[in-house]
């Protein structure tokens, strides 16, 4: 299967596009793909279509933009990282497995169910101190929008591992993005008395 | 390539278009007029007569004349809005199987479709004999708010008529399409469509040549007819204050109301008050009765303003959805018929808080827009766009009853999301997923679509199977789900069971039947041509305007070629 492209790639545009430049860009992108227009292969121009226009409705939302763009840069960790264990640390080592074992079955749900995936981090975490686990808590969490949960999920991740400059850049990046949006939030639409 | 033209299917009157070398142009009926009345009458003679013709017998042979048809369509005889119907019409209806509607006419059954394909046939045929060739394609409108089966069943009427439907796109959006708006100027629009049977509102965003759809909310049963019967109850109510006899149980007595509330609406438009009188109209102890009175402009706002008024919720609504003000709104853009009434103009106005715009004629900016959509199907225009949206959401029903949606209303179409799918018990070999559409959190309240069985599931531990569905909605608003094994990449079986509508074959079995019926029924000046006729005429005829028009006819097509140089 070839590489799912990200939206901006999608698009045909740079992450730090304008709202114009990504309208622009889907408006071009509409006229190539649009079923209206390939009357020859209709399957693939639906498909396309449909791609096109769900990036473009998230690129084009000032609210969910910024999220999507954390989401590119924080994906979910596939495998747990590796820790030695000694011999009289067996007890920790049985935990530890289970852990994984939980880890990979919420990896596998990722796709099929948010919230099936996010039980199993949780109880893989509690099993053993899993700084992916957390992790990927934060992850679903920001997927469904939770970025407080999120903040606290990365944080502990970065606590039980604070030599990771991926952790700590994760929490640098979403308190970056949780200023911008409440800058975006502050200035409602006005809802002239509707 | 074969043309295609545009057709408005209006709940009370249809109306054809196309683009003739970049032109476009309204089709007039074989009595010249430019709309025809979606009427269909079965006469006590055995023939069948369609638009004008079925519409102006239609006092006398009431029971046998099917008008409204469209508020039928797609429907289960226990639907509520059928419930209320059934006692303003005055044919029979009766549940099918499958529960959907049926039209009972001298004894023989017909399906919703099958009544409308009557009517498609009747255009297609008139469309022919102006254009002097055979038509075989169509692109038809439906209300923005017409769910799956709807379209499916107006999709069927166009088979069982003989017309492929390479497009149904909605009637806001049509109309819309239709306008001389200069799409490629950044313009966000409403177009507020009350016709005879549905209202629909949508909000556009132009710019480019692309009509991108932001909103769309509606109501299925709310239009020109509702209008028509608060005028009806009101004189049923001042003749039995003044007679003491109730007109309701006089079929005959209800349609005459129903023809001198039209007309009499339709005047005060443009009159203060009219005189509305009904000669003979029932029989009292003491003799004949006659029904005389005047009605004022006032009075008929009077009795119809909650009518009115009940536009405004999808108009918030569509507004909300598109998350505007109405300061936002460059035009707001009236269409049907029923919007020549100053009262709906009026509501309008207030709503959006600035003039309607009304640039396009209510009856045809439907069908215009219909044939603009077809000249992009056939290649012809390349620099303009549509991109709808679908009025509801779609879901599946889950643990509990409870609805789950996978695509929300107001999501732009074409559209596909999938969903994975696993086993949930050891070995299962098939999963069931019940498609419904609509917003309320049971699944139960909201219209079912159908029932898909996944099949074939590999055996194994639970969890481990991984099937991928998808549920796209097409650029017509019909949808459409198939499976996918994530594990060998082969498409995965389905066993489709619509919860409505009619199969494939009952569709090829009435296009047969209907067929023939038809022409052998239709009186005989409107016996339908074969296609080669056409083709030689066209051959004999003369450059540009066939030979054999009558004056009237060719007025019109003259009064289309002055509109468009205007």
């Amino acid at each position: 299967m070839a590489k799912k492209l990200n939206h901006y790639e999608l698009l045909e545009i740079f992450p730090a596009a304008t709202q114009d430049e990504v309208e622009n860009a889907f408006q071009s992108m509409l006229y190539k793909y649009h079923p209206d227009h390939n009357p020859d292969k209709p399957d693939w121009a639906h498909e396309k279509t449909s791609e096109v226009v769900s990036a473009y409705k998230i690129l084009s939302d000032p609210q969910r933009r910024p999220i999507y763009n954390f989401l590119i840069f924080a994906t979910l960790r596939e495998i747990p990282s590796e820790e030695k264990f000694s011999i009289f640390q067996m007890g920790d080592k049985k935990k530890y497995e289970e852990a994984c074992a939980l880890f990979k079955e919420g990896v596998d749900l990722y796709e099929t169910s948010k919230t099936q995936s996010l039980l199993k981090f949780q109880q893989s975490f509690g099993v053993y101190r899993l700084a992916d686990a957390v992790y990927n808590m934060g992850v679903i969490y920001i997927n469904t929008n939770k970025k407080q949960e999120a903040m606290r999920a990365f944080q502990e991740a970065f606590k039980i591992n604070p030599e990771s400059q991926f952790f700590s850049r994760t929490v640098d990046k979403l308190t970056e993005l949780m200023k911008e949006m409440d800058k975006a939030s502050g200035q409602p639409k006005q809802n002239e008395g509707r | 390539m074969s043309k295609i033209i545009g057709i408005d299917l209006g709940t009370t009157n249809s109306c054809v278009g196309i683009m003739e070398d970049g032109r476009l142009l309204i089709i007039p009926n074989d009595e010249g007029f430019r709309t025809t009345p979606s009427v269909v009458a079965f006469t006590k003679e055995g023939s069948i007569l369609v638009g004008n013709a079925a519409k102006r017998q239609q006092i006398m042979n009431p029971e046998n004349t099917v008008f409204s048809i469209k508020r039928f369509m797609g429907r289960k005889y226990t639907d509520k809005e059928v419930a209320n119907d059934i006692k303003l019409i005055p044919y029979k209806l009766q549940p099918a199987d499958n529960g959907d509607v049926r039209v009972e006419v001298l004894g023989r059954i017909y399906s919703p479709p099958e009544i409308s394909a009557m009517v498609l046939m009747k255009l297609k045929k008139d469309s022919e004999n102006y254009l002097h060739e055979p038509v075989e394609k169509a692109v038809i409108t439906v209300p923005a708010y017409f769910n799956d089966s709807q379209r499916q069943a107006t999709k069927d009427a166009g088979k069982i008529a003989g017309l492929e439907v390479v497009r149904i796109i909605n009637e806001p959006t049509a109309a819309a399409l239709s306008s001389d708006f200069d799409s490629k100027n950044k313009m966000k629009i409403v177009i507020y469509d009350l016709g005879g049977g549905t209202f629909d509102v949508s909000i556009l965003k132009l710019g480019k040549g692309i009509f991108e759809v932001m909103s769309t909310s509606g109501d299925t049963h709310l239009g020109g007819d509702d209008f028509d019967q608060a005028i009806i109850d009101y004189l049923i109510d001042d003749f039995y204050k003044q007679e003491h006899i109730d007109l309701r149980n006089d079929r005959v007595a209800l349609q005459r109301l129903k023809d001198a509330a039209e007309k009499a609406k339709i005047n005060l438009s443009t009159l203060d008050s009219v005189e509305i009188t009904l000669q003979f109209i029932a029989v009292g102890k003491d003799g004949p009765k006659h029904l005389q009175t005047i009605l004022t402009r006032d009075q008929l706002e009077h009795i119809t303003k909650d009518i009115a008024e009940r536009t405004a919720g999808p108009c918030e609504k569509a507004l909300d959805a598109a998350n505007l003000k109405p300061s936002e709104i460059d035009e707001v853009v009236l269409v049907g018929g029923q919007t020549k009434m100053p009262l709906v103009r009026n509501v309008v106005q207030r709503i959006f808080r600035k003039e309607p715009y009304l640039g396009l004629n209510p009856d045809e900016a439907v069908a215009a827009g219909a044939a603009k959509q077809a000249s992009v199907l056939k290649g012809d225009i390349r620099d303009i766009l549509l991109l709808d949206v679908t009025a509801f959401s779609l879901g599946l029903k889950t643990e509990g009853g409870i609805f789950s949606k996978i695509i929300d209303k107001n999501s732009s179409i074409p559209t596909r999301k999938s969903d994975m799918y696993t086993n949930t018990i050891d070995n299962q070999s098939f999963v069931r997923i019940e498609v419904y559409q609509g917003e309320k959190p049971m699944a139960a309240d909201n219209k079912m679509i159908g029932t898909f069985d996944l099949m074939g599931i590999p055996p194994g531990k639970a969890g481990t199977a991984k099937i991928s569905v998808m549920f796209d909605i097409d650029a017509n608003g019909i949808i459409k789900v198939s499976a996918k094994d994530e594990a060998t990449g082969k498409e995965q079986a389905i066993k489709i069971t619509p919860d409505s509508g009619l199969s494939g074959s009952e569709v090829d079995k009435m296009k047969k039947d209907i067929g023939e019926e038809f022409s052998k029924k239709m009186s005989a000046n409107e016996k339908l041509k074969a296609p080669q006729d056409y083709r030689e005429e066209k051959s004999k005829g003369a450059e540009g305007l066939p030979g054999e028009l009558d004056s009237r006819k060719k007025a019109s097509i003259f009064d289309i070629f002055k509109k468009k140089e205007r």
